[in-house]
């Protein structure tokens, strides 16, 4: 089991065998992530809660198949949220893309008003971008947190197309190796 | 067995990293479904909400509404066996007796079917007052929170906790520990909330309800407000004769808690 569970209570057990109790306090523990996590990646902020809304149905649907040797709860919860805001944006026209990376600098302004433990993993992603050059880096965080194409951050930042993927792959691969189950070890 | 991405072929891990960053299109990700696995991707999209979630900063709180939605839409999802208990936030009043139950079904039948109804039940409502709480703090943008401090008097012990309470919601929460379990049928205790926009506040506090204390290291007891609250200024519990008063004499002053 990851680290970050030992000390918080696993709910998706209990909501995947229907437990109300669980449901609501798994409403409780993660909206605030799932809901700060689609708004910086959505591009439609007039459909964010029916987003929301589709992301808690996709958790209840998936609860059982929850692995705590895999991942942490909140990983899996975020990787589901992610799913589907790919999902969606895959349907749906491109925003300009200029005025995504300013209303996604400008977000990231905003006071929050919940915490969470992150988890494990995360902390192992956060050690796994400390091993990253400064310019690889903020590419990785302008693809996976403000969810921009490698098109669009190649247009914002001035970096060639092939040195903005390479980067991010090598990003998403330093990472996975940091994060696979048998890698071990905790971080100081 | 998963393929693991390392042993992928180029175009593949393009392909994915492409997937798991911003989406494909329907035609590339046909073709990367060609080259492997849709569960194989697991490891690089659960990289990238590591990484998401790394670099994500301070959470914000969703709107109230959308939070009741959810839950909605969690009980249409589960089904009735999800849905809250009928009176979810009366833990405490759950073990006082109920008068018109007693008339209607019998004095002995009655009591027993309370007791074995409370002996099951009264763990799961505690919990889902805890529970109920914890939404409450992580989702009430007006939230006011405060310790409770003990009194002199005697009865008082070493109570300590907290009170929480939002007039938006007209909703709020007691956490108590080192509280002395009571008698129901020699007293009880009374939540008294003082408002102060209301004429008179300091004489005249709000019921915030009658409760009962049973054993378990912290109870969480709900508020049950008998009038709209604004602007809570104190919390006091006072210990008073079974089912409580409309007006206190405050000689049992236990506790206090002043936002």
């Amino acid at each position: 089991m990851h680290a970050a569970q030992s000390n918080t209570e696993l709910l998706l057990p209990r909501v995947a065998r229907g437990e109300a109790d669980a449901v609501q306090a798994c409403i409780a523990r993660y909206s605030a992530l799932v809901w700060s996590l689609a708004k910086r990646l959505s591009r439609d902020v007039t459909a964010l809660e029916d987003l929301v809304q589709e992301i808690f149905i996709d958790i209840w649907k998936s609860a059982g198949r929850f692995d705590p040797s895999q991942a942490s709860e909140t990983t899996f919860i975020a990787t589901i949220a992610r799913r589907r805001v790919i999902d969606r944006q895959r349907q749906a026209a491109r925003a300009p893309k200029l005025e995504v990376v300013e209303e996604a600098s400008a977000s990231r302004e905003e006071p929050g008003f919940a915490q969470i433990d992150l988890g494990d993993e995360a902390r192992r992603a956060k050690a796994a971008l400390a091993l990253l050059k400064p310019e690889q880096r903020r590419l990785i965080l302008m693809a996976v947190v403000e969810g921009l194409t490698h098109a669009e951050i190649a247009t914002a930042t001035g970096i060639p197309l092939g040195t903005v993927k390479s980067h991010i792959r090598r990003g998403l691969e330093q990472t996975a190796e940091l994060l696979r189950p048998t890698a071990g070890g905790e971080l100081p | 067995m998963s393929k693991p991405f390392t042993a992928w072929d180029e175009r593949a891990l393009e392909l994915a990293v492409e997937e798991v960053t911003h989406g494909l299109t329907r035609d590339a990700r046909d073709e990367l479904f060609a080259r492997i696995s849709p569960g194989d991707l697991e490891p690089l999209e659960q990289s990238a909400a590591a990484l998401n979630l790394a670099g994500l900063g301070q959470l914000e709180t969703p709107p109230a509404a959308l939070l009741r939605r959810l839950e909605a839409d969690a009980r249409a999802h589960f089904g009735p066996a999800a849905k809250p208990p009928a009176t979810p936030f009366h833990t405490a009043e759950a073990r006082r007796p109920r008068r018109w139950l007693l008339a209607a079904t019998g004095w002995l039948v009655a009591a027993g079917l309370l007791a074995a109804f409370l002996l099951r039940n009264l763990p799961e409502r505690a919990q889902d007052s805890a529970t109920r709480r914890e939404l409450l703090v992580a989702s009430a943008p007006d939230l006011v929170r405060a310790d409770w401090v003990a009194s002199a008097d005697p009865l008082a012990g070493g109570v300590s906790g907290d009170v929480v309470w939002s007039s938006a919601r007209q909703e709020g929460y007691m956490r108590f520990r080192d509280i002395a379990q009571n008698d129901p049928q020699r007293n009880q205790y009374q939540l008294w909330i003082f408002d102060q926009t209301r004429d008179e506040w300091e004489a005249k506090p709000i019921d915030g309800g009658v409760f009962d204390i049973g054993r378990g290291a912290e109870v969480v007891v709900p508020i049950d407000a008998k009038l709209e609250v604004r602007q809570a200024a104190l919390f006091a519990v006072t210990l008073e004769p079974p089912g409580g008063v409309v007006v206190s004499r405050r000689e049992h002053m236990l506790a206090t808690a002043t936002p």
